[in-house]
C-alpha cells in the first residue's frame, strides 16, 4: 500500500503545480532544457514557434531567450535587433539593461570595439556598484580591443573593488609591460622589408619566413644579374612578384604576432579579472 | 477511511515530495545566458590549417609521390612567399596535384597546364561561379 501510495502522491503534486501552465509555458520549458544542452539551433526554433504567437507582454521575454541563442550561433546582427526589442517593450528595469550589455557585447564579438565604446559612453547605468563595475569591465575590454592600453587599465582598476588589493596588484604587475603589445609594427616590419628582403620577418620573430624570403629574392636576383645578364627581363617579374609578396607577407606576419601576443595577454587579464 | 488515516499518518512524506516537485519545476530549466564565457573568447585567433602533406600521405605510385612531394616543396618555399595571385580555389596547383592523384600524372600535367592558362585577372562571373567569401571563382575537377 505505501509503495503504491507514495508514487500516486508524487504524480498528484505534479499534476497539481503543472495545471496551470499551459502548452507556451511548456514549450519554453523544452526550448530552455535544449538551451542548456547546448543545442541552440532547436531551441531558437521552439522560442520562435511561441514568439510568432506570443502577445505583447510575452514577446518581451521571448525576445532576449532569441537573441541570447541568435548571439551563441554568432548571429550578431539578429541577435542585436531582438535585444533591442527586449530593450524598447520591457517593463523589468534589470532586463533592459541585461540587454543593453548584452547587445554592445554583440558589437565587441563583431569586432567593432570603438562602436562598442561609442554606446557605452552614452550609457547610463545607475549607482549599483555591480553595474558600474560590469560597465567598467565592458569599457576595459572595448579600449583593450582598440588599443588604447592605458585607458583599458583604467577602466580595469575601476571594474574592481576598492577592497581588493590583491586583484589590483595583479593587473598593475600585468600592465607594467603593456607597451610589448604594440610590438612588432606591421609598418617596421614592411620598411625593413623594403630594404632587404626577409628582414621584415626576422624583426617579427620569423626566422624560417625570413631565411626563405632573402634566400629567394636573392637567389633569383643573383640569376638575373651575374649568371646571365641577358635573362633580366626574364627575370624582373619574378623578382618583382617575389619581393612584394615578401613585403606582404612582412606585414601579415607581424599582424599575427601582435595579435598573438595580445591573445595570450586577454587571456591573462580574463584570469585575474573574471577569475 | 483507513486509507485517508494512511495519508494523514505519512503527511510528512506527502509535504516533502510536493515541495520537491514544486522547487524542480520552478527552478529546473531557468535559461539565462552568462557573459563570462562569452568575454573569455572574444580574442580567439583563426586556426589555420594546413592539410598539404596528406596528398603525400595519400600518394599509391611513386610518380604520385614525386609531385607530392614536389607540390610540397612549391607550397612551402615558393608559393608562400607569393602573393594571393590565382583566381581559382582550389588554387592551380592543388588543382593539379588532385587530378594527378585521380587520373594520373600525364593528365594531370595537361589538366594542370591548362589551368595556369585560364588562372588570369580577366576571369569574369560569367565563366565560373564565384564565391564572395573568398573572393575567388570555384573551379574543381
Amino acid at each position: 500500500m505505501k509503495y503504491f501510495l507514495l508514487p500516486f502522491l508524487y504524480f498528484l503534486s505534479c499534476s497539481a503545480t503543472e495545471g496551470k501552465s499551459d502548452n507556451v509555458e511548456s514549450i519554453i520549458s523544452f526550448g530552455d532544457s535544449l538551451f542548456l544542452k547546448g543545442n541552440y539551433i532547436n531551441a531558437l526554433n521552439e522560442y520562435q514557434r511561441v514568439y510568432f504567437f506570443a502577445g505583447s507582454e510575452l514577446k518581451s521575454r521571448i525576445g532576449g531567450k532569441i537573441a541570447d541563442c541568435c548571439l551563441v550561433l554568432n548571429e550578431f546582427k539578429m541577435a542585436r535587433s531582438f535585444y533591442d526589442s527586449v530593450i524598447v517593450y520591457s517593463n523589468n528595469a534589470s532586463q533592459r539593461i541585461s540587454c543593453e550589455f548584452m547587445k554592445i557585447l554583440c558589437f565587441m564579438k563583431e569586432n567593432n570595439f570603438g562602436y562598442a565604446l561609442l554606446k557605452l559612453n552614452n550609457f547610463e547605468v545607475e549607482d549599483e556598484i555591480q553595474l558600474k563595475s560590469r560597465k567598467n569591465l565592458y569599457q576595459g575590454i572595448c579600449c583593450f580591443g582598440i588599443g588604447q592600453y592605458d585607458s583599458s587599465y583604467q577602466h580595469f582598476l575601476n571594474s574592481v573593488s576598492t577592497a581588493d588589493t590583491l586583484r589590483k596588484s595583479q593587473l598593475q604587475h600585468l600592465f607594467e609591460n603593456h607597451n610589448a603589445l604594440k610590438r612588432p609594427d606591421s609598418h617596421v616590419a614592411m620598411m625593413l622589408s623594403m630594404i632587404i628582403p626577409g628582414t621584415g620577418q626576422f624583426y617579427s620573430g620569423d626566422v624560417k619566413n625570413g631565411l626563405n624570403s632573402i634566400l629567394l629574392v636573392g637567389g633569383i636576383f643573383y640569376l638575373g644579374t651575374i649568371v646571365s645578364s641577358s635573362g633580366l627581363v626574364l627575370i624582373i617579374p619574378l623578382f618583382c612578384k617575389y619581393y612584394l609578396g615578401g613585403i606582404v607577407h612582412s606585414k601579415q606576419i607581424a599582424e599575427r604576432k601582435r595579435e598573438e601576443k595580445r591573445n595570450a595577454y586577454y587571456t591573462d587579464l580574463m584570469e585575474i579579472l573574471l577569475k | 477511511m483507513s486509507t485517508v488515516m494512511y495519508i494523514l499518518k505519512n503527511l510528512k512524506y506527502a509535504l516533502i515530495i510536493t515541495l520537491l516537485s514544486i522547487i524542480c519545476r520552478t527552478t529546473g530549466y531557468s535559461q539565462e545566458l552568462s557573459d563570462t564565457s562569452l568575454l573569455k573568447t572574444l580574442f580567439i585567433p583563426a586556426v589555420i590549417t594546413k592539410e598539404n602533406s596528406a596528398y603525400l600521405k595519400n600518394s599509391e605510385s611513386e610518380i604520385q609521390v614525386l609531385f607530392s612531394l614536389y607540390f610540397l616543396l612549391y607550397k612551402e618555399f615558393i608559393s608562400s612567399q607569393d602573393v594571393d595571385a590565382c583566381v581559382f580555389y582550389p588554387s592551380c596547383s592543388k588543382y593539379t596535384i588532385e587530378v594527378i592523384e585521380k587520373k594520373g600524372a600525364i593528365v594531370g600535367l595537361v589538366a594542370g597546364f591548362d589551368r595556369l592558362l585560364r588562372c588570369h585577372p580577366y576571369v569574369t562571373k560569367k565563366d565560373y561561379p564565384y564565391n564572395t567569401v573568398t573572393m575567388k571563382y570555384h573551379d574543381p575537377f
